[in-house]
């Protein structure tokens, strides 16, 4: 009995199917301009992959800002709910959660069934999002997966103060005019994300041992810096950026029992 | 005319034909066009409880007063504005003592008709901005709303204000701006909350009761030297058991609230509970109350309510006025039964004070915790979510608001331990909303939705 959770956010569109609780394919695609292309797509790519067509599926569960745009689902979550129980899922003994996205932030705390116990959001603020570091790859002249590895190189990682997206790219900028080495500004932007998830994350006691979720948890040096502000010591998921799918997922089966 | 729109807030077809023409003077003078009460039809007939007589006219008291404010200097009265909250005594009896007299808020006015029906607030907002009350300077949107009216001219000038500070120390500044600006008179009730109060409501710092009591007597001496009116103690007292009147059938419907499903909204009720702020609440609001009670209590006898049966129950502490947020909460199949404002148990006067004033003052932060400290507020809220066994708390943080903004953060760390429930904080503005729309917390309230549910299920099963 295959089911499917779908997770449309911001700046991707992510499916998982799932069979007797065993994943058979996944896809992520971007999300750009036409939200129904990107639905559309991203459940074909994966029914591809898994060798089904869409009627086979037995309940569809749809998660992210853009679930509600998702025609063929069953039901729809939030995706502070599918992300619980996605790493839940993959790591039972994980008690907190870091997830960014390209637009939101949040840090989730769960109980050992996997239930949200309690959570923050930001979601008014690009900073502390996927959407700072994109901003800040675009002033370097880079792309956005050359941001991590270039940033382990560094050897003094530069104070960037502002963690707002719009004051931070003109310090970025001023400090490139001084001549600071690229991979210390990056090591800097790193850590400004950093601060800003840990401080927000302070209210409901991150645990040392957190797995970090979602598109941003891809850069290596988020990770470093995460670990180094939060005292912190991230477990990353294979494929960190379904969870919220996948958990979609795990919801559809539950609902088949 | 509107009389369609009137007849949606309760006017008796006479009282339309009366009132048509300081209707519609005072509409001219708020800008309220045609197309602006089609707005305000549809607002009604999508959030409030229109089924109920009482509550439609609960709106047209609102809307009376709405009229009664902008026309007061026109029809001759004296003019006074207390600040919002207002110390609910000294605004009944001010607005009861004399038919020459106008007194209210217009912040809690303004915002319940003008910005929660008309949706036409944001020109006043800009109005403030532009003359003194920038945004981002801690000077709340009830403030602006309180000053863009009066420097935009919709509400008249007043001859006096009375700002108290016991809850919030920047209505003062606000009406020293006013003051700077037109010269009219401000009698300052001061009283910060600065006490620990961690012994409320039983212990109240008698010093603290003697200084307020003081400083309410001064604001009567002025409004007296301003308005030519004596205040005697037996019309104050009179004014006072009118408002008290109010708070007694608000409680009885607030334990109406008690029914399953849920009988009546969060919206309508703080509608119906703010009337005891308002002359024609303090007038004709009992009789109007006394009726909805009767309508409510049929509505529970039939089995019928706006949830579903058996919805979790939640207190929303503070509501923006925007009906939307509690609507979102209802449609997320959550009970939002109780209140802030709800006193968790018996507060009476003790009777070591025997002047006036310093009853008024004890009874009114013996009553509220809000009113003492921001820890007795955490201590009643508790008790409250306690006696009234909720499986959840919503905390609307009003941002620009240096109390409201700061002490839920607290109350969420205290509430969660101490009852073991969950507690959102939102952050919003109650009556700015142009930055943020309540379609932005859906996913926290959606999250938030299900840990209730999911909460309140693993009691049942371990029960």
């Amino acid at each position: 009995m295959p089911v499917a959770g779908i997770d449309i956010g911001a700046g991707t569109a992510k499916a998982v199917i799932l069979d007797n609780k065993e994943i058979i394919a996944f896809s992520i695609i971007p999300v750009s301009g036409d939200i129904n292309k990107a639905i559309e797509g991203v459940i074909h790519d994966a029914l591809d992959k898994a060798g089904l067509l869409l009627g086979s599926l037995d309940y569809v569960v749809s998660t992210g800002w853009g679930r509600d745009a998702v025609s063929f689902a069953n039901a729809s979550t939030t995706e502070i709910i599918c992300h619980a129980s996605g790493v839940h899922f993959l790591i039972p003994q994980a008690r907190t959660i870091v997830d960014i996205g390209a637009q939101d932030s949040k840090v989730i705390r769960v109980n050992d069934k996997g239930k949200v116990i309690d959570f923050v959001m930001n979601d008014k603020c690009a900073a502390g999002t996927g959407r700072f570091l994109e901003v800040m790859a675009q002033v370097l002249g880079l792309k956005l997966e050359e941001m991590g590895p270039i940033s382990l190189a560094s050897k003094n990682v530069c104070n960037i103060s502002s963690t707002c997206t719009v004051f931070a790219e003109t310090e970025v900028v001023s400090l490139r005019a001084q001549g600071k080495a690229v991979e210390d500004l990056i090591a800097g932007i790193h850590r400004a994300i950093a601060s800003r998830v840990v401080i927000m994350g302070s209210g409901i006691n991150l645990e040392q041992e957190t797995v970090f979720t979602g598109g941003v948890a891809k850069n290596i040096g988020v990770q470093k810096a995460l670990e180094e502000v939060g005292g912190l010591k991230c477990i990353v998921p294979e494929e960190p950026q379904v969870t919220g799918a996948l958990g979609a997922a795990l919801i559809a089966q539950a609902e088949l029992r | 005319m509107y009389s369609e729109f009137l007849s949606l807030c309760g006017f008796e077809p006479e009282e339309i034909k009366r009132e048509a023409r300081r209707i519609e003077k005072a509409f001219s003078i708020l800008e309220i066009s045609d197309e602006d009460v089609g707005r305000a039809r549809t607002k009604i007939e999508k959030y409030l409880d229109i089924e109920l007589l009482g509550m439609r006219k609960v709106l047209g008291l609102w809307m009376k007063e709405l009229v009664d404010m902008v026309l007061a200097k026109d029809e001759g009265k004296k003019v006074i504005y207390v600040s919002y909250p207002p110390i609910p005594q000294i605004a009944a009896a001010m607005s009861l003592s004399s038919d020459m007299i106008y007194c209210a808020s217009p912040d809690i006015v303004l915002s319940n008709t003008l910005n929660l029906l008309f949706d036409k607030i944001n020109p006043v907002l800009e109005t403030a901005e532009k003359n003194g009350l920038a945004p981002g300077t801690a000077f709340c949107s009830y403030l602006q709303t309180r000053l863009g009216a009066i420097v935009k001219g919709i509400v008249p000038r007043p001859d006096l204000l009375i700002p108290s500070s016991y809850l919030c120390d920047l209505t003062p500044a606000t009406d020293q701006l006013l003051h700077e600006l037109y010269g009219t008179p401000v009698a300052y009730i001061d009283n910060l909350i600065d006490e620990k109060g961690d012994r409320w409501p039983e212990d109240i710092n008698p010093r603290k009761v003697r200084y307020f009591a003081k400083e309410m007597a001064n604001s009567i001496d002025m409004y007296t030297q301003v308005t030519g009116c004596r205040l005697p103690e037996n019309e104050v007292r009179e004014a006072v058991s009118r408002a008290d009147k109010i708070h007694f059938i608000c409680g009885q419907i607030q334990e109406l609230r008690k029914a399953d499903p849920l009988p009546f909204s969060q919206s309508d009720y703080h509608l119906a509970m703010s009337l005891s702020n308002i002359g024609r609440g303090l007038r004709e609001g009992p009789e109007i109350l006394n009726s909805l009670l009767v309508e409510l209590e049929k509505r529970i006898a039939a089995g019928e309510g706006i949830t579903e049966k058996g919805a979790p129950r939640v207190m929303l502490v503070m509501i923006p006025h925007n009906p939307a947020l509690a609507a979102t909460i209802g449609a997320l199949g959550l009970a939002a039964c109780i209140h802030a404002g709800a006193t968790p148990r018996s507060t009476s006067r003790p009777v070591t004070y025997t002047s006036l004033w310093e009853e008024v003052a004890d009874a009114n932060m013996r009553g509220r915790g809000a009113n003492y400290s921001s820890l007795a507020y955490i201590l009643q809220l508790r008790e409250v979510a306690k006696l009234w066994n909720v499986e959840g708390i919503v905390f609307f943080r009003h941002y620009s608001c240096r109390q409201y903004s700061i002490f839920p953060i607290k109350a969420k760390e205290i509430i969660e331990e101490e009852l073991g429930i969950p507690v959102l904080n939102l952050e919003g503005d109650y009556c700015d909303f142009r930055s943020y729309n309540i379609q932005q917390m859906r996913t926290r309230l959606e999250t938030f939705a299900e840990m209730v549910k999911s909460g309140k299920a693993s009691r049942e099963r371990t029960k």
